[in-house]
Parts: structure tokens; C-alpha cells; sequence
């Protein structure tokens, strides 16, 4: 039968009682042998909780996740693979040239794409970044210059590359920094002209494209520092 | 090469729209929030419950900014998702404080054959609001203050019904 001390058992055995009233209930299970049966079966209760084991959901979801995702962002940038895998261990080295014409591909007039924001995106509440070419632009708008979505990613990839910064090569290194501050200037200038010519198609498109770039390059970095195959 | 900078690497790679990247998370997680979303619900719903929390995820990625593991992040995203669903079905509140009798019926059961019942499926029995306590404190980890923040309600609410289902489950564990 349950006594008075039986519903702070709980609490006991998770250590939520104070000291006084904790002596007490130690005094009495000392001369009740009910409660502390029900005090050891509380505490293999919890023991089995916490060891219970996860489970994969009996049919896999990532399909339904990844169309209801690609619906969402309609357009947004597909990776673009550009090295092979490196295997376990290995230093990681893309070509010079890869990244050099990363970086001269900023500065090319003919660039058609643009970063373009999605009027119609996910829950209406953020933007989605996407990739389209010149003749799609009627149905969507330039992207804003500070896109709290694209500052964040730009962040967050900087920090992974740093995190994998040892697995890449001096040289590498070396062309990956020069060709992002050519980037960088690229954006600056191409900010700076905006400011005195807001609505000039070509400035807008030239941005978007670079800021465009700057993300692709940084992202083809991460994925060689951190691929294992 | 350490997990967790593996795992901020598809984080940040995803954020910039890496799908790849994003899968890869999914399988290394799809695990733990799928088995919340079961024990926090039921199998049918467990389901939809994931895949809603990993999309959530996926729009919200510029919002993870590396202070804690993705997992940490991930899996926080996904109770609070969960636990707003069902708030927003209108059943929480309610069932959380209206639900004393059913425990005690349970609890006062002592079928023989009950002994034999997997312990997950006796959680399943538990009534909604002492069986998310049950989960969040027992199986989680999380804090009474914790929760009854989460659950909008009193630490003494989410002890009493933590008590109560611990009591119900008694019979479902071997010494």
C-alpha cells in the first residue's frame, strides 16, 4: 500500500529533494521495505529508458525529404563536381587552373548567370537563392546585396574551411586566397558602382554572378578537404 | 579527421545548398529523430513528424551557426517541431493535466502477461502528457525546467506526471 513518501520517490532518485526533507525519506525506507522495492523499480525504470536503443524508420524517408526540399527550392544552384574524391589521409590539391579560371571567369562579360531570389520560395518567410539564366528574368526578382541566407552560408563554409585547412596544400592555399580576394574586390567594386547606379542591369547581374561564384568556389573547396572515398 | 568537423562541413555545404551534403546528415541522424518522433508519438505519425523536421531543417540551415554539434541543433529544431505540431493540434495542455485517471488505471494493472509487453510498446500505452514527460526526462535528458518550458507548464506538473508514468512502466522492467 502507498504511503505518504511513496510520490516523492521520484524525486528522490533523481536527486530533486532537498537535503532535509531527502534525510526523512532515507529514515523512513530504512523501516519500509515497500518503498524501497518501489524506489528500486523507479530506478530500473529509468535505467532502461536511457539505454534504449534508436532505430531506423521502417521504410526510408530521404526520398520524400529530398523532393518535398528540391520543390521548395526550385532552381537553387546544383552542386557543381569539379575533382575527384581524394582517398583516406591524403592531402588534398586541386589545380591551379581550376582556381584560376574560377577567378577569371568572375570578371567575364558574357556571364549569364545570375543569383536570383525565388518570389515564390519555401514558407514565404525566407528567400531561396537561385541559379537561372538571362531569358527566365521576368518572372523573378535581382537578388537583395545583403542577403542574410547567402552572408550566413558564406560564413559557414569559411568556417569548414578552416576546420579543413590542414588537409589541403600549401599552393592550394595560396591560389584559393589569392582568388577570393579578387572575388572580394569584384564584389566591393561592383557594390560601390551600384551605389551611384542602383537599376543598371549589367551591375546587378555582374554582382549576382560573383557573389554567385564566390559561394561555388568555396563550397568545391569544402567538399575536396572533407570527401573520403 | 574528426566527426564533428566532417559534420560542419556538409553543415555549411548544405547551407549553400549542397543536397549531397544534406543526405549525408540525414542518414547519420534520421535514427534518433525518427525514434523521438515515435516514442513522442506513434509510428504512423513518427514519419511524417521526421521528414517535416529534416525539411524545417533544411530551410533553416543559415541559422546554424556551429556554437553547438548539428546533432544538438538538429535534434532541438526537431522537439520543438514535434511538440508545436501537437500544441497546434490543441492536444497538449489538456491531455498533460487530464490525464491522472488513465495512469492510474494503467498503473494499477498487474496482468501477468504485462511483464511480457516490450517496455516501448508500455510507453506507447502511457496517456500524451506523461509519456512526452517520460520521454523528454527519461529517455532525453532533458531538465524539468526544460521541459516545462517546452510543454508550458509547471515543473511540479511535469514531476508529478514523470512520477506517475515511471510508476505505470514498473511492471515492464526485469531486476
Amino acid at each position: 500500500m502507498a504511503d505518504n513518501w511513496t510520490d516523492r520517490l521520484s524525486e528522490y532518485l533523481d536527486g530533486e529533494l532537498d537535503q532535509s526533507t531527502s534525510v526523512d525519506l532515507e529514515a523512513h525506507l530504512a523501516n519500509c521495505a515497500e518503498c524501497s522495492a518501489t524506489l528500486e523499480q523507479l530506478r530500473a525504470v529509468a535505467k532502461r529508458a536511457a539505454a534504449l536503443e534508436d532505430r531506423l524508420p521502417q521504410s526510408d524517408l530521404w526520398s520524400g525529404i529530398s523532393s518535398r526540399i528540391k520543390q521548395a527550392d526550385q532552381g537553387r544552384e546544383q552542386v557543381v563536381d569539379i575533382g575527384k574524391k581524394a582517398g583516406p589521409g591524403r592531402r588534398i590539391s586541386f589545380t591551379v587552373p581550376q582556381l584560376l579560371a574560377a577567378a577569371i571567369a568572375l570578371m567575364a562579360v558574357s556571364t549569364v548567370s545570375v543569383w536570383l531570389v525565388v518570389s515564390s520560395d519555401r514558407d514565404g518567410s525566407s528567400n531561396a537563392i537561385a541559379e537561372s539564366t538571362l531569358e527566365n528574368q521576368s518572372a523573378v526578382q535581382l537578388a537583395a546585396f545583403d542577403d542574410p541566407d547567402y552572408d550566413a552560408a558564406v560564413a559557414a563554409l569559411i568556417l569548414a574551411l578552416e576546420a579543413g585547412r590542414d588537409r589541403l596544400d600549401e599552393e592550394t592555399i595560396a591560389v584559393l586566397e589569392r582568388s577570393l580576394e579578387t572575388i572580394d574586390q569584384a564584389i566591393e567594386e561592383a557594390r560601390s558602382a551600384l551605389l551611384a547606379d542602383p537599376s543598371n542591369p549589367y551591375l546587378n547581374r555582374h554582382l549576382s554572378a560573383t557573389m554567385h561564384k564566390k559561394v561555388r568556389l568555396l563550397r568545391q573547396v569544402v567538399q575536396l578537404a572533407f570527401s573520403e572515398s | 579527421m574528426a566527426r564533428a568537423d566532417a559534420e560542419a562541413a556538409d553543415a555549411a555545404l548544405a547551407a549553400s545548398g549542397d543536397a549531397t551534403a544534406f543526405e549525408r546528415l540525414y542518414r547519420a541522424h534520421v535514427g534518433r529523430i525518427h525514434s523521438l518522433a515515435r516514442r513522442m508519438t506513434n509510428e504512423e505519425q513518427a514519419d511524417e513528424l521526421t521528414q517535416d523536421a529534416f525539411v524545417r531543417a533544411w530551410e533553416k540551415l543559415s541559422t546554424f551557426r556551429g556554437e553547438a554539434a548539428f546533432g544538438t541543433w538538429l535534434y532541438r529544431l526537431a522537439v520543438n517541431h514535434i511538440l508545436g505540431r501537437r500544441a497546434a493540434m490543441g492536444r497538449d495542455k489538456a491531455r498533460l493535466l487530464g490525464d491522472d485517471e488513465a495512469l492510474r488505471k494503467m498503473s494499477s494493472k498487474r496482468e501477468t502477461v504485462d511483464l511480457k509487453v516490450d517496455f516501448e510498446v508500455a510507453m506507447q500505452r502511457l496517456p500524451d502528457g506523461a509519456r512526452q514527460v517520460f520521454v523528454l526526462h527519461d529517455v532525453e535528458g532533458f531538465k524539468h525546467k526544460e521541459i516545462a518550458e517546452m510543454l508550458g507548464v509547471t515543473e511540479g506538473t511535469t514531476k508529478a506526471q514523470l512520477h506517475r508514468a515511471r510508476m505505470a512502466l514498473r511492471q515492464h522492467v526485469d531486476q
